[in-house]
């Protein structure tokens, strides 16, 4: 479990609390969480002071790019947010109402929830980096706070062979795998064969 | 099913006969990096035909030669401790049986058809 704070003003202190149900399938890299794209991200943050006249809780998410002539990324917001709400995105804003006597009231809550899942990064393959921000907003004043995450990269451009590609149940074919390339490395390799009944 | 798992880009692997009319096996294979992201892909399709002479040898052994079990080759992969050869030989070995199981009762029912044609005459 991690916890990180990056309060933009700092009048309130925002805790972002991020844990990994399965450890290791995220690992601290550097200033990111470096995960799986097949990820579902559950966030979850709480505003540490006087923070009793909280008024609005809203996540945002933004994907970063890096320019090839630097190392610094640049982020954007996503502007979907509002298309993929409850679909992509859970518990992305929680608002306070205002009632009669314009008077406004406090959410009464000093914490808040935020899931993506898997379908964001799947659905985005080509953006390595994402930002998740969460905004607390007070009557004259807001505090917000981030978390950063690299998306790992499944092994690419590599291909299998197999040889003879005809014979008996006791002829031994020889699979060979060549050109797998992963900035981690290759773990292993693994084959299954499928009937056309199945594939039916 | 399961054909087999390596640390190596190179390896051998004993296939089962394919079901269909051309006898061909479809195989895919998973690379995986050290964080279990994993990339799946297509091999070539294989004609495999079964080697019926192992298996009437293998069955011939365990029914006639107890004292020379041991010799058979298949005998010795299933004793050689190789946990990918010995799964594709078992695995082989189970399509082959339940094929013959198949035929076996197709056999059986269509002799127990005629038999009660030949009832209904009388």
């Amino acid at each position: 479990m991690s916890d990180f704070s990056h309060s933009i003003q700092s009048k309130f202190k925002i805790h972002f609390n991020f844990s990994c149900v399965i450890s290791t399938l995220c690992a601290p890299n550097m200033q990111y969480q470096f995960v799986n794209p097949t990820t579902q991200v559950a966030l979850f943050s709480v505003c540490i002071g006087t923070c009793t006249s909280i008024t609005n809780i809203t996540w945002n998410v933004y994907y970063g790019i890096m320019n090839s002539s630097s190392t610094i990324v640049q982020w954007t917001l996503f502007s979907q947010m509002n298309q993929y709400q409850n679909i992509w995105f859970f518990g992305k804003s929680i608002l306070s109402f205002i009632d009669t006597l314009d008077y406004i009231i406090s959410l009464g809550s000093n914490t808040a929830n935020f899931t993506s899942t898997d379908d964001l990064f799947l659905s985005n393959p080509s953006v390595d980096y994402w930002r998740f921000e969460v905004v607390y907003s007070f009557p004259i004043d807001t505090s917000s706070s981030s978390l950063n995450f690299l998306i790992n990269q499944p092994p690419q451009n590599g291909s299998c062979s197999i040889n003879p590609l005809n014979g008996t149940t006791s002829t031994l074919f020889t699979i060979s795998c060549s050109n797998w390339q992963d900035q981690d490395g290759i773990k292993d390799y693994s084959f299954y064969s499928m009937m056309n009944h199945f594939i039916k | 099913m399961m054909l087999a798992f390596s640390v190596f880009p190179t390896i051998q692997v004993r296939l089962p006969a394919g079901t269909d009319n051309q006898s061909l096996i479809h195989l895919v294979g998973f690379v995986r990096d050290p964080f279990d992201c994993v990339t799946e892909f297509n091999l070539s399709s294989v004609v495999v035909v079964s080697d019926s002479t192992e298996i009437t040898n293998l069955v011939d052994s365990l029914q006639n030669s107890r004292s020379g079990i041991t010799n058979n080759p298949l005998v010795q992969i299933l004793a050689s401790g190789n946990q990918n050869t010995i799964g594709q030989v078992i695995s082989s070995l189970s399509l082959a049986f339940n094929k013959i199981n198949d035929q076996t009762v197709k056999t059986a029912v269509e002799s127990e058809t005629l038999n009660n044609d030949f009832h209904f005459c009388i």
